[in-house]
């Protein structure tokens, strides 16, 4: 017997639905996912299939036991594991990827009530998490195109859970942190084609944006956020540049560390984003200058997450302030 | 007056997981099991103490000037355990000193003397403060202790995880302990089946 | 009437908290001096290593001790030395040995720092590894190098401490008072060694 279904108002039927935008989304990341899991091979690929792996379990698990609405074909979880996977370090253990993605959706997700209703992006309290906890294993970088990364896993990918993870052989550096740390700057196309080490998902620039750029023209993603987050790193970084060269101009902002995902997939999560014009703008524009901010002076090389966990914080803020005035009402 | 003025405070009225009171040594200090059981054990010290005297005042202070008083009391015992305890041994105050400073301000104290000691005779008021410091003692040891060995992977000062275990360095850190009391709140309230 | 009867409880219990105060701080004073004093002994002698006998060093502005070995040969130097910390002064000691020209161990004397965090300048391991080790060669009645704080796990000279993850003020604290006062008393240390 089907059971009765009964909603408030609006009666309205639309193809979009949750479930048709978030796999779309999906379908977006994935050039940028399958580049990743070339360049660094089977152990990207383990961490990609952990990561998507353990939150579709873990959130059937918290969506089961509380009941919450919601369910895994709806592929919100498909997408908080896979960008999760993306953002980690392709020699991250399996372990506490699994681990990450298990904080994600029960402190990221079901902490807060379930789909809809979470105040930060589940991915990024994942990796927040993690960053928090692990340090070390998170800053550890592989270098791309190793000869034999179809052959064998890295060292660390299959450490016993909770166990401290062995060193890898060969290790690599991020271009924000070979900037920050050695005052090395890279070539902007390697940034922007892939060819540097960093996370699994973020290396190829053009991939994120091409895949973005079909979300925003397709309209399943507010294609303001991406652009004020983006114009802004550009200008701030660049009125820097022009004071004092040892800042990074605009084009090396935008094509190192996580810039792109974060723009535009993970500022853009419909839960955790503005919804008044204004407000959008705000968002965007603090992000962009909380980016500057923490690669500028800050301690670690890059900063996207925090920018953005700090920014999803000031939504309610932001929206307080950018109310618009109903119809008729008092000026 | 029965039995329950002691216990009430071991579980039913535990200051940690249900008044939730006392906050600022539950978070800031138990990041290992040892210094949750010093923390503990000297406000149990502070709190039989400073109830007993509030008790016995009870007559003599007037209502409108009572939180002063009961802060004077309280402050003048700390004080002078700080005192006796660096002419004891310099050592030991080195271990317990920055603790002994933050009992002043924990609200239990001030909270059972307000609430029970300055109603109570003084046999109820020891009970009632016995019972709610060994209540906030083993509070601070639940949190002490699940940070400690996630943390340091030890319980104690002792290895039990064995020397592979990688640290999570979150533990000990102030959020830890955050995300360690939501957790046995959680886990108690789910118990009693009021959480969903 | 109930007003005067209110500042009179309050003062009277004021006074009377006063004197009791007075009276516990008074009894005290001797032996907590006195074990000041026994704990200073000690810890000097723990900071230079080798250490047997001590002196007072009489010299203005600053506590010092001269420190000989069994052989009642000169074996180091230490300095009392007082910082800001995350909550209060700290005040320690360092020890210096004009032979092997590096600081040779450090000891906190008072601290009022946050237990399990602040607190783990004295209990860290890999940091008092490296405050027991540092190169402070003198040249030109001027150290070489300052004493320098880096990021956790950043040490790569002999003159650079690493900070301690979770308690970056206060050990940036104790390496700032360390910098500061190599820079001010090793050249004077090591002059009056070899004058």
């Amino acid at each position: 017997m089907k059971a009765l279904l009964l909603k408030g108002a609006p009666h309205l039927n639309s193809e979009r639905t949750t479930a048709y935008i978030m796999w779309h989304v999906c379908w977006a990341l994935l050039p940028a996912a399958l580049w990743g899991i070339w360049s660094f091979g089977l152990s990207a690929l383990s961490v990609l299939v952990v990561c998507v792996g353990a939150a579709c379990l873990a959130d059937f698990g918290f969506t089961s036991r509380f009941h919450r609405l919601g369910s895994l074909s709806d592929g919100s979880a498909v997408i908080t594991g896979l960008l999760l996977g993306m953002t980690l370090p392709p020699s991250v253990p399996l372990w506490m990827a699994a681990l990450g993605s298990l904080v994600a959706i029960g402190l990221g997700k079901h902490a807060f009530g379930g789909l809809g209703q979470n105040l930060f992006n589940p991915a990024l309290v994942g990796r927040a998490f993690l960053q928090a906890a692990f340090p070390a294993a998170m800053t550890r970088w592989t270098p791309p195109f190793l000869s034999d990364r179809f052959q064998s896993f890295l060292a660390g990918s299959w450490t016993i859970p909770f166990a401290r993870p062995q060193l890898d052989a060969i290790s690599g550096a991020t271009p924000l942190g070979l900037l920050k740390f050695d005052h090395m700057s890279s070539h902007i196309s390697d940034l922007f084609l892939g060819q540097t080490a960093g996370c699994i998902g973020e290396t190829a620039s053009v991939l994120v944006l091409t895949g973005g750029a079909y979300l925003a023209l397709r309209r399943m993603l507010d294609w303001r956020i991406p652009i004020a987050v983006m114009g802004s790193v550009f200008v701030i970084s660049g009125v820097a540049n022009q004071l004092n060269a040892n800042y990074p101009d605009g084009l090396f902002m935008l094509g190192s560390g996580g810039l792109m995902v974060g723009a535009w997939f993970m500022a853009t999560d419909m839960v955790t984003s503005p919804v008044t014009t204004g407000a959008i703008w705000l968002f965007g524009v603090l992000i962009g200058f909380l980016i500057c901010a923490i690669r500028f002076w800050g301690g670690l090389p890059e900063g996207v997450m925090y920018a953005i966990l700090i920014a999803n914080a000031t939504v309610p803020l932001l929206e307080r302030f950018t109310q618009p005035k109903a119809f008729g009402g008092q000026p | 007056m029965t039995a329950d003025t002691f216990s009430k405070g071991l579980w039913r009225e535990n200051p940690v997981f249900v008044q939730v009171l006392g906050m600022c040594p539950v978070l800031a200090v138990t990041n290992t099991a040892i210094n949750s059981m010093a923390m503990g054990l000297a406000t149990l010290f502070v709190l039989v103490m400073s109830s007993t005297l509030v008790s016995l005042l009870r007559h003599l202070i007037p209502k409108q000037v009572r939180i002063a008083s009961f802060i004077l009391i309280i402050a003048t015992f700390v004080t002078a355990v700080d005192y006796v305890i660096q002419a004891i041994s310099v050592e030991l105050h080195k271990a317990l000193g920055a603790f002994i400073s933050l009992i002043v301000v924990n609200c239990i104290i001030l909270g059972r003397a307000e609430a029970f000691a300055s109603k109570n005779g003084v046999l109820d008021a020891m009970k009632d403060a016995l019972g709610m410091g060994l209540g906030f003692t083993f509070g601070l040891l639940c949190l002490g202790g699940v940070r400690e060995l996630f943390g340091s992977g030890s319980l104690f000062g002792w290895h039990v995880l064995g020397p592979h275990f990688e640290p999570w360095v979150l533990m000990v850190l102030p959020p830890g302990g955050f995300f360690t009391l939501a957790g046995w709140l959680w886990l108690i309230e789910l118990r009693k089946g009021r959480a969903t | 009437m109930t007003s005067l009867r209110l500042v009179g409880v309050l003062t009277g219990l004021g006074v009377a908290c006063a004197l009791i105060l007075t009276l516990v701080a008074q009894t005290t004073a001797p032996r907590i001096a006195a074990n000041h004093a026994a704990y200073l002994q000690k810890a000097v002698l723990q900071v230079v290593p080798g250490g047997v006998t001590q002196e007072p060093l009489e010299w203005e502005g600053v506590q010092a001790f001269e420190v000989r070995n069994a052989g009642n040969e000169l074996q180091g130097y230490a300095v009392v030395c007082e910082t800001r910390g995350f909550q209060d002064v700290i005040a320690f000691i360092y020890g210096y040995d004009p032979n092997r020209e590096s600081v040779t161990g450090m000891k906190v004397l008072s601290s009022r720092e946050t237990p399990g965090l602040g607190d783990k300048i004295e209990k860290d391991a890999i940091f008092l590894e490296h405050v027991s080790n540092i190169a402070v060669p003198v040249e030109n009645d001027a150290l070489v190098h300052q004493v320098e704080f880096v990021k956790p796990g950043q040490r790569l000279h002999e003159w650079q401490v690493d900070a301690i993850s979770g308690a970056t003020i206060s050990s940036r604290a104790v390496v700032k008072g360390l910098s500061d006062s190599t820079a001010l008393w090793v050249p004077q240390l090591k002059k009056r060694r070899s004058p």
